[in-house]
């Protein structure tokens, strides 16, 4: 008998066609995220000269001055705006995105396409036009000073309210979208054993639907919370620049400092950030959700 | 009728016709390197229009971000346009090629004051742009006490209603001017004595905006700031009740300049742009739209008594002087003024 | 413990379409009760309404005599077995079982002792720690039924409770559930379409078809005295043959098939008053003989199609007499048989008179 030949022999080495498919991809990550990253690393160990050159070296002199309470302080605001653009994110999000996912099919088309036309302009034109709407001779306070008067100006503008505000109406879809996802895919029928089981509307939501729409909230909550971390744009637009977080004090050491190998320390230093607080998130994902 | 399949001569010629456009536009093109909001668009029209050189233009917005952009890139950019201290530096760190002043027709236009300056005492590297200086803008309707000076802006009863540009550099000078102390020589006894000055002031700013800080005057967010006479100039002639001053403890006057970086490709078309601009008619149309002071006494003459009288544009005498290169302190400043806003 | 369930003239429309109609039936403390259906007849519907999930457009559901038609289906002493069995995945087999007592407030010891007992019953207490998807395809259905029973309903739904599993288990998981539903004295409403299912679990079976009741009765009823044509051919096969009585004895009835069989049955199955209607006759009532060169006509038939399976055959037999009638025998398929049955084969059929069955019904129309 003899032995068919290899290439005809279904699976004989799946191993080495996935491997050819995913090349595309490895290459992909392996040039825009492993070198640059290995880069911003190498540089951050640098120095600056005098003319605001990079000397490549070895030193943890940029590290150690991340140690430095002004940056201390500058990480720890940063996170609690993040923190609290995701928060809000998520508790107008959530609900939105589980209205989308349960309308009826023509209806949550619809919806969707709504979350996602602010896309189809600029990110800084709907920033500027948030502009308009907070100043002190802005839309808001035009309405304001016609509902009452002895309210107005509501100095909106340049505050740090205007940033979150602008910072959640940025990264608003981000939420949405992952958490109308794992709604959608959450089967009807598991809401309907609970009810059958004794749980009211109000027990269902925190015993079945928020555990089973967890990874949704997850992803949600990461798309929002590693942009908004390192945002400078909307700080300094709707925020008048006034108050630093760690994005504006980056790109102030790449454009205007001309410090790069800070920079890039203050980049590597949120990277591990990042990479903490994913590796968190998983140790905490709970069990068995993960297969539906 | 059938089609057949050309032969390879016939492929090959294609190819050359396909490639044809993109060798003539290499020929003549100029990839410009300028501020954003500083070349109206209409004079780099006129420019391709005359000479048929294509300008690819590309903006930034400090002078930082450019030198990182050109270090960076090589050979990519044939004019740039830093302001005199960045100049001064370049010209120091060879990134910068001697102009060939031959070709440069119009150089008897300049104003004498604006040749020979100190970042390029033999003007052999730069040709003056634009120049305007840093000086104080009040809403007059809005504010009814007399300013004269960075302390008068400084005051905590126009605290959250001042606008100033968010650059470290300025506001440090500001404080030094406000001392007394020398703003070209900074090191770290300087900065501690300007600490306290400035941590106070900061306190008091409500936006910090390089871009455009006449929108905040303009929409009525805040009353006074210090800004570019550029911006004050067109906020005056939007409304003359913002009035523009050079304060009493001395202000910072830049030359933005042209320059021609050391690796440039397309030199002629360099020296045959910086040739256009210092024509009276087109300096003339620069001005019309961006009203700093223009350098170029010609061009002067075609302005409109209006546009002479803009105090932003050209502002009673006042103790004007330049910035010089400061190489390592930038960082140092940089540094003071981050620490600074985030103690708010 | 167990209770009665009475739907009153219940209903439900959708829109133009009406899934249930008037539907009267009452379900007795502790019974097991199937409705049987084809899908899409209503008999989920009729279900979801006794669960809670719908909320009928017509009629009362009583519940031990307490008008339950609105009450939301948390506060329904009612409890259900999902099709596929809808188990929390996030939830250990443990954290499922207690979730209706913890929505309930049972206290922790209580708790405890109820899912180790319920656990029991359906004999999982070594994998209380498991989660649903580390779980076979029964033991999920024992978690989904001790789910249920350990809130003490007064009533047990199940839906479709074995379509996800395989023949084999389906049959071992029967006989559990009915064990079960005997030892708890509870009442059961079991959904299926299969009628293997329903003859071999129920105490009654209802009928249901195009969202109306066809008949309610105990499956030997249901099985031998069909009260319609759908029943008949839904439960069980049945060939519809066209009768007609041609005379009358003391206590018989002379009846004469399609096909020419002549046969006499007892007069209390023939439908009084009826001259013709139609025969049930079940396949295995049909014998075939080979034919053996008789002149007689009546009876006469080919086979067309030979079905082996196993312990018996499935033979489709055409009818000669010109009525182009086909019938469906079942044969024990012994070994040495078969040879006289093959397709093309002349044989001779008769029907045995005993339990021949004639529906009640007013259709006059057959079948085809």
């Amino acid at each position: 008998m003899t032995s068919p030949p290899a290439a005809l022999e279904p699976g004989a080495r799946p191993g080495a066609v996935a491997w050819l498919l995913l090349t595309p991809l490895l290459a992909w990550l392996a040039l825009f995220v492993v070198v640059p990253a290995l880069l911003l690393f190498g540089c951050s160990l640098g120095e600056r000269d005098e003319f605001g050159q990079v000397l490549w070296g070895f030193s943890l002199e940029n590290y150690a001055r991340l140690l430095d309470p002004v940056y201390l302080r500058i990480f720890l605001r940063s996170l609690g705006f993040a923190a609290l653009t995701t928060a809000l994110c998520l508790l107008i999000g959530y609900p939105v995105a589980y209205q989308i996912a349960r309308a009826a099919p023509r209806v949550r088309e619809l919806l969707l396409l709504l979350v996602m036309v602010p896309f189809w302009t600029s990110f800084l034109v709907r920033t500027y036009a948030w502009m308009a709407i907070l100043r002190e001779e802005g839309l808001l306070n035009a309405l304001v000073a016609w509902l009452h008067p002895a309210w107005a100006p509501l100095g909106l503008l340049y505050t740090p309210a205007a940033v979150v505000t602008g910072l959640v109406y940025s990264y608003l879809p981000f939420l949405i979208l992952p958490v109308y996802a794992s709604v959608e895919k959450l089967d009807g029928a598991l809401i309907e054993a609970a009810h059958d089981l004794g749980a009211g509307p109000w027990r269902v939501f925190p015993s079945v639907i928020l555990p089973l729409t967890l990874p949704g909230i997850a992803a949600g909550v990461t798309l929002v919370f590693v942009p908004t971390v390192a945002m400078f744009a909307v700080t300094d637009l709707l925020g008048g620049a006034r108050v630093p977080l760690i994005g504006n004090v980056i790109q102030n050491q790449f454009l205007q400092a001309r410090d790069w190998p800070f920079g890039a320390a203050l980049g590597v230093a949120l990277l591990g950030l990042f990479l903490i607080s994913q590796l968190l998130l998983r140790a905490l994902r709970p069990h068995g959700v993960i297969r539906g | 009728m059938k089609f057949k399949t050309p032969t390879l001569p016939g492929r090959l010629a294609a190819l050359l016709l396909l490639l044809l456009p993109v060798a003539a536009r290499g020929a003549g093109e100029l990839n410009l390197f300028g501020w954003s909001e500083y070349i109206p668009q209409p004079v780099l029209e006129g420019f391709t229009r005359e000479t048929g050189i294509k300008v690819n233009f590309e903006t930034y917005s400090s002078n930082e971000e450019m030198l990182a952009k050109l270090v960076a890139g090589g050979g990519r950019y044939d004019l740039v346009q830093p302001s005199d201290f960045t100049a001064e530096a370049m010209i120091r760190r060879k990134l910068l090629q001697p102009l060939d002043r031959a070709r440069l027709t119009g150089l008897g236009n300049l104003a004498p004051e604006f040749t020979g300056r100190a970042h390029d005492p033999e003007g052999r590297y730069t040709v003056p742009y634009m120049s305007g200086s840093v000086g104080i803008v009040v809403n007059t309707e809005k504010v009814k006490t007399p300013v004269r000076g960075y302390r008068d802006v400084f005051q905590a009863v126009h605290r959250d209603r001042i606008v100033v540009v968010n650059d470290s550099r300025e506001l440090v000078s500001w404080a030094l001017y406000a001392l007394g102390l020398p703003v070209n020589t900074i090191d770290a006894a300087s900065l501690a004595r300007v600490r306290p000055l400035l941590a106070e002031w900061i306190k008091l700013v409500k936006v910090f905006d390089s871009d455009s800080p006449k929108t905040a005057l303009l929409n009525g967010d805040v009353d006074l700031g210090v800004v570019w006479s550029g911006e004050a100039a067109l906020l005056w002639r939007e409304n003359r009740k913002f009035q523009y001053l050079l304060p009493a403890e001395g202000a910072h006057q830049f030359v933005d300049v042209l320059a021609i970086p050391a690796g440039a490709r397309n030199v002629t078309e360099a020296h045959r742009f910086i040739d256009y601009i210092l024509r009276p008619e087109v300096s003339r149309q620069i001005s019309a739209a961006f009203p700093y002071t223009n350098p170029n006494l010609a061009a002067r003459r075609l302005l409109t008594p209006d546009e002479l009288a803009n105090p932003a544009s050209y502002p009673n005498a006042g103790k004007l002087e330049s910035f010089r290169d400061i190489g390592r302190s930038a960082a140092d400043i940089d540094r003071l003024v981050t620490d600074l806003k985030s103690a708010k | 413990m167990s209770a009665r369930i009475e739907l009153q003239g219940v209903g439900k429309r959708y829109g133009a379409v009406t899934a249930v109609r008037d539907v009267h039936l009452t379900i007795a403390a502790g019974e097991f009760l199937t409705l049987l259906g084809p899908s899409g007849c209503g008999k989920t519907t009729l279900l979801r309404m006794i669960a809670g999930f719908e909320t009928p457009t017509a009629g009362r559901i009583l519940l031990g005599g307490d008008d339950i038609t609105g009450v939301p289906p948390h506060r329904r002493p009612v409890n259900q077995v999902f099709q596929g069995y809808a188990l929390f995945p996030h939830l250990s087999v443990r954290g499922n079982v207690a979730f209706g007592l913890r929505m309930r407030g049972v206290a922790p010891a209580e708790l405890g002792r109820r899912v180790d007992e319920a656990l029991a019953l359906v004999a999982l207490e070594a994998l209380g720690e498991r989660f649903p998807h580390e779980l076979s395809g029964g033991q999920r259905q024992r978690v989904a039924v001790a789910r249920a029973v350990v809130c003490q309903p007064k009533v047990l739904l199940l839906d479709e409770p074995f379509s996800a599993l395989d023949a084999k288990l389906r049959q071992s998981m029967r006989a559990d559930l009915q064990a079960l539903q005997r030892r708890l004295g509870m009442t059961f409403v079991l959904v299926t379409h299969d009628q293997d299912e329903a003859l071999a679990l129920s105490d009654r079976i209802a009928v249901v078809n195009a969202g109306a009741l066809e008949q309610v009765g105990p499956p030997r009823e249901i099985y031998h005295r069909p009260a319609t044509a759908f029943v008949a051919d839904f439960v069980g096969h049945a060939n519809l043959l066209p009768a007609e009585r041609t005379g009358e004895k003391v206590g018989r009835v002379a009846v004469r098939l399609a096909g020419g069989l002549e046969l006499e049955v007892p007069a209390e199955r023939w439908p009084s008053g009826r001259r013709d209607t139609r025969a049930v006759v079940r396949p295995e009532q049909v014998v075939l003989r080979p034919w053996r060169g008789e002149e007689r006509a009546a009876g006469r038939a080919r086979v067309t199609a030979v079905e082996f399976r196993g312990d018996r055959e499935h033979l489709q037999v055409a009818l000669h007499d010109g009525s182009g009638l086909r019938l469906t025998a079942v044969h024990p398929g012994g070994e040495g048989d078969t040879a006289d049955f093959t397709v093309g084969a002349e044989v001779t059929i008769e029907i045995s008179a005993d339990n021949l069955w004639f529906l009640p019904g007013t259709e006059a129309r057959g079948p085809r």
